[in-house]
């Protein structure tokens, strides 16, 4: 990395923020994913403490010393650490997707991308300090995503329960694999892309394929087929990673300077 | 003088289509070169492989003495890009962008800094604070030659840059063009021919992927300009009867006529005037006006696309 692809970096960051439009999209989705989500959930369990019927098909499958335990409590565990990792993925893919979608196809949209593919770094440079600025920007969302939800539900639980339920590991997990894992699946669904695509917009509806997913997968849940533990998260992390490192390697091979001309 | 930049044998197809067949083209250091085509000809193809941005089919190119290669932007420090319609990041100032340009293009700080004040004081947009998103086409315009002479390029490619501008706008991007002369070597592709006859050196015209004509502007109208000779009666009819004399019909072979005016032209025009008074002489036709008119870049232009 040189100083010439940090100032490429700081340019496509300093993008975003400056792009009202982007901006919005960028804060509003995840709070509503960790902010409004989660409080309703709190707030339901709260007000409507012997109401599980919904709950039913996860409740079934959660281990036996849980069950028994405060079910209020048992129930926004549930949520907290099986539910909320799921939704959560939709940020990072969210951000990055926007981020990548503006940096690539939306400079060749704009035509500025002309007097960066003529500058002295080879597209590979250029390319590169795309997808590590869509990459960063991804992962600070997620981070801060992640604080804000942290804060928001410990003071929700604090104020319902009268004591505090912290995330637990499976949250480390999401953070330091899924997160970057689905980050760059994003990213580099948009790359490739970036070559026949047009506009922002077009090259988005790639990388909203990711999020079907995670609604499954949600649903799944649900429905009681499936509950999300730290093992599913650390197998899905470790495939999407795989998944991440294949897409990445090879998407450099479909960009040409022609191509991003067109 | 050395040529700043060399194309040999340059040739790029599109499909089926060949845009540049077996270009030949050298742009000596020091001049201002206007690269004349009708759109479509190919002249912003050919500028783009210089910068190394399209892969050409065959030949060569150099700048500076350096083989421009399909994929590597190395070249480009040689060269300064100003793109037809530039575009930039409008929420951006003029002084952010150039430092953001400076960064890219490995410059220092401070030599950027120092750079910027010049370049911004000479296409005249020192001082001006507000975002290039409130500029309008002619202030873009010039901060993208700013932004294109940032790194002190010993070529600087002018891709149409006057097409899009009002009159004021046009001139003072000429203006402009004209001061960096003396340090910049200056590609300048147009189809306004009263802009390269204002400013440009040298002349290339572009047809059917390759140079119809080149030189400087008085080689090329000595070369195959045609002077012409203008004459105007008071009747039509007069025409007519000029036309049918004997003399004059070998003459005939290139004119233009309309209404009460015929314009005679040959290499000769020495000849064409002696043999033009001698039949008024004849005839007793009297002319309200005889003048002889200059070969201009536009008649040779259109001589060699028609």
């Amino acid at each position: 990395m040189n100083t010439m692809q940090s100032a490429l970096i700081k340019k496509d960051l300093r993008g975003i923020t400056a792009n009202k439009q982007l901006l919005v999209a960028m804060i509003s989705v995840p709070i509503v994913l960790t902010v409004v989500v989660p409080s309703i959930f709190i707030m339901l369990i709260h007000f409507m403490p012997n109401d599980f019927s919904d709950f039913d098909a996860m409740l079934r499958m959660l281990p036996i010393d849980i069950q028994l335990d405060n079910m209020n409590t048992a129930i926004i565990s549930l949520l907290l650490n099986n539910i909320m990792p799921v939704f959560f993925i939709i940020i990072p893919i969210m951000a990055a997707s926007i981020m990548a979608a503006s940096s690539f196809v939306g400079e060749k949209e704009k035509r500025t991308l002309e007097t960066l593919l003529y500058c002295p770094l080879s597209l590979k440079q250029i390319f590169r300090a795309k997808i590590l600025s869509s990459f960063i920007m991804s992962e600070l969302v997620s981070i801060l995503s992640f604080t804000i939800m942290t804060l928001v539900t410990q003071i929700e639980i604090f104020l319902t329960t009268g004591s505090l339920l912290l995330p637990n590991i499976s949250w480390l997990v999401v953070l330091l694999l899924l997160s970057p894992a689905v980050s760059l699946i994003a990213i580099t669904l948009i790359v490739r892309g970036s070559a026949r695509a047009q506009t922002m917009e077009e090259s988005q509806q790639r990388s909203a394929l990711l999020v079907l997913p995670v609604i499954f997968l949600v649903a799944g849940q649900f429905m009681g087929i499936i509950l999300i533990n730290i093992w599913i998260l650390l197998g899905l992390g470790a495939l999407l990673a795989l998944i991440a490192w294949i897409l990445m390697n090879g998407s450099f091979q479909k960009i040409s300077y022609e191509s991003m001309l067109r | 003088m050395k040529d700043v930049l060399s194309i040999k044998g340059l040739s790029k197809s599109f499909g089926t289509q060949k845009v540049i067949d077996n270009l030949d083209l050298s742009v000596p250091e020091g001049t201002i070169f206007g690269f004349i085509g009708q759109n479509g000809a190919g002249k912003t193809t050919t500028m783009k492989m210089t910068l190394g941005l399209l892969e050409a089919d065959g030949g060569e190119i150099t700048v500076c003495g350096e083989a421009v290669r399909y994929g590597q932007t190395k070249n480009n420090h040689h060269i300064g890009y100003l793109p037809d319609v530039p575009e930039f990041y409008n929420y951006m100032k003029p002084l952010e962008y150039l430092a953001l340009c400076g960064e890219i293009a490995g410059l220092s700080k401070s030599n950027t800094k120092d750079r910027s004040d010049e370049l911004l004081s000479l296409v005249g947009l020192n001082g001006v604070k507000k975002r290039i998103g409130g500029f309008s086409r002619g202030m873009k315009q010039r901060l993208g030659i700013a932004q294109a002479l940032l790194s002190r390029p010993k070529l600087l490619i002018c891709d149409e840059p006057t097409s899009a501008l009002d009159p004021v706008g046009r001139k003072e991007i000429l203006d402009i063009l004209q001061k960096i002369k003396g340090t910049t070597t200056v590609i300048f592709s147009t189809h306004i021919l009263s802009d390269v006859e204002r400013i440009c050196d040298r002349v290339a015209v572009l047809h059917n992927g390759n140079i119809a004509i080149s030189g400087t502007l008085s080689e090329i109208k000595t070369m195959h300009g045609k002077e012409r000779l203008l004459l105007e009666f008071s009747q039509k009819s007069e025409v007519s009867q000029f036309k049918a004399c004997e003399k004059i019909k070998p003459l005939l072979s290139q004119t233009e006529e309309s209404g009460t005016e015929i314009i005679l032209q040959g290499k000769d025009i020495v000849h064409i005037q002696r043999v033009v008074i001698s039949v008024l002489a004849e005839t007793g036709l009297c002319p309200s006006k005889m003048e002889i008119m200059e070969s201009s870049l536009e008649n040779l232009f259109l001589e060699v696309v028609m």
